[in-house]
């Protein structure tokens, strides 16, 4: 095979595998945030439970919800290191710094899970309950829209990559 | 022979410095700059729009702006409402949840055995039924004072043979050190005494905190080697599940006179555990000045001694020990001039 013919088939390849990637990339960014949602909810009910049956203090129920595998198990290992040296409102706003600039989180469910530090351990086990409950249905709702949103995008953006890579090689030769 | 009481508030003074500083800075400093006198430390006293009070003994100082003390009222630093919340935020681990039940009962416990005493704004529930306080204006910390040894003379008054001591109740108005001696004979029961008592497995119900000051479920006092503690239960229910779950040689409980806690000492006497507690009162021949219930186990001769303290020479004099053992509902034996004539004398002189 000639060479030029050679290299042609090689950057064809290459940006259709790049822009493929791309697409791919776009697309997991919409499954990691449901993923990421749907982690932190279920760390957040460890997290009510810790305080409802062991009554155990906040740095022990951070701990616990941040135990074992999943993209928001970070924040609440950082939320229980930072609440040992600082009050709990700034150790949780800490940790959602951190996440704002680590996970697939966006900024809606960032400022609905910030809103829970104000009243992090403030008031008694009714009253974080309320509040732990009220954050979760406010993620809830986000992370049904979210889950729209992926359903709908992550198709789309798997295909668009590939599309797009393969209409730019067309185009180029 | 362990500590003496001033030592021992030295030890408690130096822990609580460390605590301080992790919750707030300037009260670090200030208690720090007690230096030598950081041992007759007794109270820390925060208000809110107020500077804080540092008691040792009769003596009050002021914290000031850099954490220095002072006497004079008006060079002290004046802390801010919300300075005081972040001060009992951090007294209670970020978690008010967690001491909800402590709060409740207007205290909590802190490492070390001490003692954060709350006022505030009082949330009621279903009438009469306290649910939070809020709104803290006020904040004492007492320092905890473990007093070891002061039961070593009184000890000998109440036990039968070296396995096993007689019902005994200590008997004072308040603040002459009952609790102080009975933490100490429940130690001394617990780890036993060379020659005189084996020690035995004590079942402590420490309702309000004030023995064994559980953190955590750790004592934080020394209650002895035997003994297990049910931390903030109810007396009564607390000694039927001693009774039950523990097997103890001897339950001791603080304060009996509530209602409940006679029939509960019924039951524990006629299992055959030992028991040894408190009540308030002035003791007279009468025991006119005694809670009902605690009347009553007396004269139905539950008791066979009673250890009488009072606060002539200071806290935890010990005025009278009563034998009941024999005929006689107030037969005063020789074991009274005998402990005078050992010189007894109170363990904080102060």
């Amino acid at each position: 095979m000639e060479p030029r013919i050679m290299v042609k088939i090689i950057g064809g390849a290459l940006i259709i595998g790049s822009c493929t990637l791309s697409g791919m990339t776009a697309a997991a960014s919409y499954r990691d945030r449901v993923a990421a949602i749907r982690d932190f909810r279920r760390r957040l009910k460890i997290m009510a439970d810790e305080i409802r049956f062991r009554k155990g203090i906040l740095a022990d129920a951070l701990k616990k919800a941040g135990e074992g595998d999943g993209p928001a198990g970070s924040f609440f290992r950082e939320a229980a290191v930072y609440v040992e040296t600082m009050d709990a409102p700034s150790a949780w706003d800490l940790a959602c710094d951190g996440e704002e600039a680590s996970t697939a989180m966006k900024e809606e469910e960032i400022q609905a899970i910030r809103w829970l530090g104000k009243q992090l351990g403030m008031s008694d086990v009714e009253g974080q309950l309320e509040d732990i409950e009220r954050v979760d249905s406010r993620l809830a709702m986000i992370e049904e829209k979210a889950e729209e949103l992926r359903a709908k995008n992550e198709p789309l953006f798997k295909r668009i990559g590939l599309l797009a890579g393969a209409a730019i090689v067309i185009l180029l030769i | 022979m362990g500590y003496t009481a001033e030592e021992n508030r030295k030890r408690t003074g130096d822990e609580l410095a460390e605590f301080l500083g992790r919750v707030n800075q300037r009260l670090y400093k200030a208690v720090r700059n007690l230096g030598r006198e950081r041992g007759s430390l007794q109270e820390i006293r925060l208000r809110a729009e107020r500077p804080v009070s540092l008691y040792l003994g009769n003596r009050e100082l002021y914290v000031t702006e850099d954490g220095g003390l002072t006497e004079q009222y008006r060079e002290g630093r004046i802390y801010e409402k919300k300075e005081l919340e972040a001060i009992f935020s951090a007294i209670s681990e970020n978690s008010l949840y967690a001491y909800q039940d402590e709060i409740k009962n207007g205290y909590i416990t802190i490492k070390g055995g001490h003692r954060v005493g709350i006022a505030g704004k009082v949330v009621l529930e279903n009438g009469n039924e306290i649910r939070h306080i809020k709104d803290i204006s006020a904040l004492n910390i007492r320092v905890a004072g473990q007093v070891k040894n002061c039961g070593y003379k009184v000890l000998p008054y109440i036990i039968k043979n070296d396995r096993d001591i007689y019902n005994t109740l200590i008997v004072s108005p308040p603040g002459c050190g009952k609790t102080t001696l009975l933490r100490d004979l429940t130690r001394l029961l617990s780890d036993g005494v060379e020659k005189l008592f084996r020690g035995v497995n004590v079942g402590l119900v420490d309702e309000r905190s004030e023995i064994a000051a559980c953190y955590k479920g750790i004592p934080q006092n020394d209650v002895g080697r035997r003994t297990d503690v049910l931390d903030g239960c109810p007396k009564a229910r607390g000694m039927l599940m001693l009774l039950r779950a523990m097997s103890p040689q001897i339950i001791v409980t603080d304060e009996i006179g509530g209602s409940g806690d006679g029939e509960a000492v019924k039951n524990v006497a006629n299992a055959g555990v030992r028991l040894l507690t408190t009540a308030h009162g002035y003791c007279d021949e009468g025991w006119t000045d005694l809670r009902r219930e605690a009347r009553e186990l007396i004269e139905e001769g539950i008791f066979q001694k009673i250890v009488v303290l009072d606060n002539s020479r200071g806290p935890g004099t010990v005025k009278d020990i009563m034998d009941l053992t024999r005929q006689g509902k107030t037969n005063r034996t020789s074991a009274i001039s005998a402990i005078k004539a050992q010189g007894a004398r109170p363990w904080n002189p102060e």
